[in-house]
This record gives C-alpha cells, structure tokens and sequence, in this order.
C-alpha cells in the first residue's frame, strides 16, 4: 500500500499506454494488496484496481485464464492493464467488468437461513467452472463472491487467491483454510476449495460458534449437524470436510439428493417447524427444477 | 552457490538489539551473499511501534521485507513475507538484467503490461519450482514469552505451505540468545518443514537482545561451505 494513489469522484485517471480515460465515480473495494474503483470509459462501466505491479500482472493472468471457461467468466471479465502517472511516480492499474450484486453475507442479511443451501449449490457451479479451468479459489472469504441478480450466480470479484492446481495456494483466510483447521495440506486441488465451501456455509448461517471451533474440525461438524437449518445436508458437508470429494459436481449432486431427499421426508408437526417444512417443500420444488436443470 | 536456490533469513523479534554489533550491518553482508534478509516485529495487543524502527532498517539492508504486527496474525505474515520475498528476489534479478540491457533507470514498469504478465507467470512458475532455503532465527529474550504459542503456530503454518510447493524447501531454526552464545541451532537444516513447529522451545532465555551477534552466527549455517569468514564482514 505504499505510494497509493488516491483518487477522489470524479477524478480522471488516464492510461499511459492507451491513452484511455476513466472517470472515477467511487470507491468499492479496499484489500490487502489494492483499491478498486467503480468507473466509467468508453466501453461504459469498469471496476480499475490499482496495486503493485507484480499483482496487477498476476490478477491479469488470472482473469485471463478464466475466461478460457467457454465463454461466461467465473470472475469478472479483463478489459486492459495500464499505468497512471502522477509526479513521477508510476501506478499500475487494470481494468475489468464491474459485477453489480452483494457479497454473500449481505445477501444472506435478506434471506432466511436457508438460503446457505441454495448459495451452496451455486458456490459449487462456481467452482466446477473454476476447476474446470485447473485453478482453485484458495480465499474462500464470502467478501470475494458476488450474487449476480440476472442469472442467480455466483461469480468471484476478488481473484488474488486463484492458484493453478498443484501449486500451494496464493492467498487464503484462516476461517476457510483446510491447513488451519489441521485438516490438510495447502496444495492447490478441488478438495481445498470445496472443505472452504463448507466451512464458508457453515459460517454464513452461524458465524459466532464457527470462529470459535476454527482448528478443531470435530467441534465444526458438531455445530452442523445440531444445526436445525444444515443438519439436512450434514453428511453432505461433513464429507466436504473430510476431503471426500475431489471434484464439485459430485459434491453438488449429492447435495441435491440430500436436500430433496429430507424435504419430502415428514416433519415433526410444532408450528414452528411446519412453518420451515413449508417453506423447505418450496425449496425442495425448487432443488427438483434446478437439478432438472443442472443435472441434464 | 546453487544457483537455483532462494535463501532466505526470516528474523522474528519484539525489539531492539541492545548488544553487540548492528543487526543491519549483518543484514547487508546476508545480501551480498545472496541470502535475503526478512524481518517481522511482533507487537502488544494495542503496543506500540516505537523501537521498531530497526525492523525495516535491517528487512531493507537485506533486500527483504518487513512487517510490524500483532501477534494474533503474525501466521499468515509469516507466510506472505516469505512468499513476497521469493517475488522479490527473482523481480530483482529481473531489473537488474534490464537494467544491463537497457538503461539504468529502467525496471520492470518500463515495460508494457502484457509484457509484465507474461514476467509475472514466468516468476510465479520459477518461485513455485525453485528450491528454498529458510533460516528461522527466533528472538527468545524475556519480553517474547507471551507471543510464543503464537510464533509456534506461526512456524506450523509457514510449514503446511512449504510443504504444498512443488519446489523442495529446506528449514533451519535458530534461535537468540542462546545458552553459551549469541545464538544457538535448535534444528539444523531438514525438509520435513513438520520440525520446525514440533521442536519448537517453550521456554525464554534471557533479558538480552544480540541481534546483530545472532545474526552473525546464524549466517554461518548458510555460509559455512564458502565463503563464512569473519574479516569478510
């Protein structure tokens, strides 16, 4: 963060080798290693991020490597990499597709519980694209997913963490890191990611006690399966944990069957709970037409 | 000296040296021996930075990098200043090549953006596969005792990541004062990254903080086969 270049709404920040210009219109992201701006340019709304030259060329490559993903990117789009000069100094910079939605814990703000599953199953789409590509996520942090609103999709907005397989992973946090909670290694495969996915869940709908089991992954199973809103994919979820999967779409059918699976079994009937039961038949009609659909 | 490997002294402390001769001295003579020098300072919970100032004035004599933190996150630090330092160094080499062939202002922004990634690639293929040699010198004086359950987990958490490169790593822990010098080896160099937490002391030694002297010794296990010489220094 050191020479950062500040910038203020409205401010124009003009490439040094295209000459494009951006105007800024206001900050929306601060991370460790940059600060993204929403602006506008001729091709009509970007999000710029400016950092240190070794992580604009590395986001570069990795957003460029996921957009082999035939045709829609799991991240957002790249547009251009560029210099800001100011008094001498340099700023390097790139430009990418600005993805308009909230962050995972935001959307879970307006939800109920039980939308987790749901964010669950469109995490693990996510990630089949990015496996498919032959990179993991690494940062499981529900700050760097976005629910797009069109389509109902996951979509990653912060690509630092994103490591070619094999590879130990570039950037994580504690809470979803499989190494952390001594439950494996560091290594770069779709396991990782999808121990991540789990705890990510698992700390959408209880975050207090997660951060209180992190390191011991007993205690984390415990919590899901006295859950009332997860106990029905715990087995799901505790084989996630366990590395059982190593690929995501494995895991998401059996979600899938798990979840439709304990909806249309009967429920006990407190009020209270034929509400949820209710509530989970919608969801389980739900899960059936989407599985029609991702299952094809 | 291997050319294909990265040597690293990474300097765990809370404090001034207060003896013998200066830490950045040390520092200076590790880099023009090809050993990057690498310091974090562990602070209080609401502590203050006053007397760190000598943390980036030795990461900067030793062509490596600092950071002052708190000791509830010093694990992932650990983890990145070693990743960054592995960038760094070979980004160096970069510029000092361009450097030659261009002129002597030029570095890598000189460059368009498209070239820069593909460097960036090449660097992340070359600090990924290249093999790394890790000096961990602890500072163990008295003041240390409440952050080493932290330096331990630290030191676990530095070895899960060395472990998942594709590149062999090897490890060494030192650390200072030791009993009857300035420093002491409590793990000669391994690649079971596993050691460097297990055998990890739980006791502190002393009151004093040689940094520099520390520094010196802990330097020979790097140098011992050529050039370790005390005129040199």
């Amino acid at each position: 963060m050191r020479n950062q270049y500040e910038v203020k709404s409205g401010d124009l920040i003009k490439g040094k080798w295209t000459g494009h210009i951006w105007r800024v219109e206001r900050e929306i992201g601060r991370g460790a290693n940059g600060i993204v701006y929403l602006v506008t340019g001729v091709v009509g709304q970007a999000a710029l991020k400016f950092a240190d030259s070794s992580s604009v060329a590395a986001e570069t490559n990795s957003l460029t490597a996921l957009e082999r993903v035939r045709g829609s990117s799991p991240g957002p789009f790249f547009i251009e990499a560029d210099d800001a000069e100011q008094g001498g100094a340099v700023h390097p910079f790139y430009i990418m597709e600005y993805i308009e939605g909230p962050m995972l814990h935001t959307f879970m703000k307006q939800k109920k519980q039980e939308w987790a599953i749901i964010l669950l199953i469109w995490l693990l789409h996510f990630l089949e694209a990015l496996h498919h590509a032959g990179c993991v996520m690494g940062d499981l942090k529900p700050e760097n997913f976005i629910v797009t609103g069109d389509k109902n999709k996951i979509r990653a907005v912060d690509v630092g963490g994103i490591t070619k397989f094999g590879r130990s992973v570039k950037e994580y946090t504690a809470l979803y890191d499989r190494a952390a909670w001594q439950a494996g290694t560091r290594k770069a495969e779709p396991s990782y990611d999808l121990f991540g996915a789990a705890v990510l869940i698992a700390a959408l709908v209880h975050r207090q006690p997660v951060h209180q089991a992190l390191g011991d992954r007993e205690a984390l199973v415990r919590i899901i399966q006295s859950s009332a809103v997860l106990q029905k994919i715990a087995p799901v979820l505790t084989k996630a944990l366990y590395n059982e999967y190593d690929q995501a779409v494995t895991m998401r059918k059996e979600l899938l069957y798990c979840f439709a699976q304990s909806s249309s079994s009967p429920q006990k009937t407190k009020r209270k709970v034929v509400l949820q039961a209710r509530w989970m038949v919608y969801a389980g009609a739900f899960a059936a037409i989407l599985a029609f659909f991702l299952l094809n | 000296m291997n050319r294909g490997t990265m040597k690293q002294l990474l300097l765990l402390t809370d404090g001034c040296s207060n003896t013998g001769e200066s830490p950045v001295d040390m520092a200076h003579f590790a880099r023009r021996h090809g050993i990057t020098v690498n310091v974090i300072g562990i602070i209080e919970e609401n502590g203050s930075e006053s007397g760190l100032d000598e943390v980036e004035a030795i990461a900067r004599a030793g062509g490596g990098e600092s950071r002052i933190v708190q000791a509830a996150s010093l694990s992932e630090t650990v983890v990145n200043v070693t990743r960054q330092a592995m960038t760094g160094t070979i980004y160096s080499i970069i510029n000092e090549e361009l450097r030659g062939i261009l002129n002597k202002e030029s570095s890598i922004e000189s460059l368009p953006p498209k070239t820069r990634s593909e460097i960036a690639q090449k660097v992340e293929d070359i600090s990924e596969e290249s093999a790394l040699e890790l000096l961990v010198l602890t500072d163990m004086s008295a003041s240390m005792k409440q952050k080493l359950p932290a330096v331990k987990e630290a030191l676990y958490d530095l070895s899960v990541t060395m472990q998942s490169r594709i590149g062999p790593s090897s490890f060494s822990l030192w650390i200072f004062p030791g009993k009857y010098s300035a420093a002491e080896e409590r793990i000669g160099w391994t690649n079971q990254a596993g050691k460097l937490a297990e055998s990890f002391p739980h006791l502190v030694s002393g009151g004093i903080t040689p940094t520099g002297p520390a520094m010196r010794q802990a330097l020979s296990s790097f140098l011992e086969m050529d050039v370790y010489d005390e005129k040199s220094i």
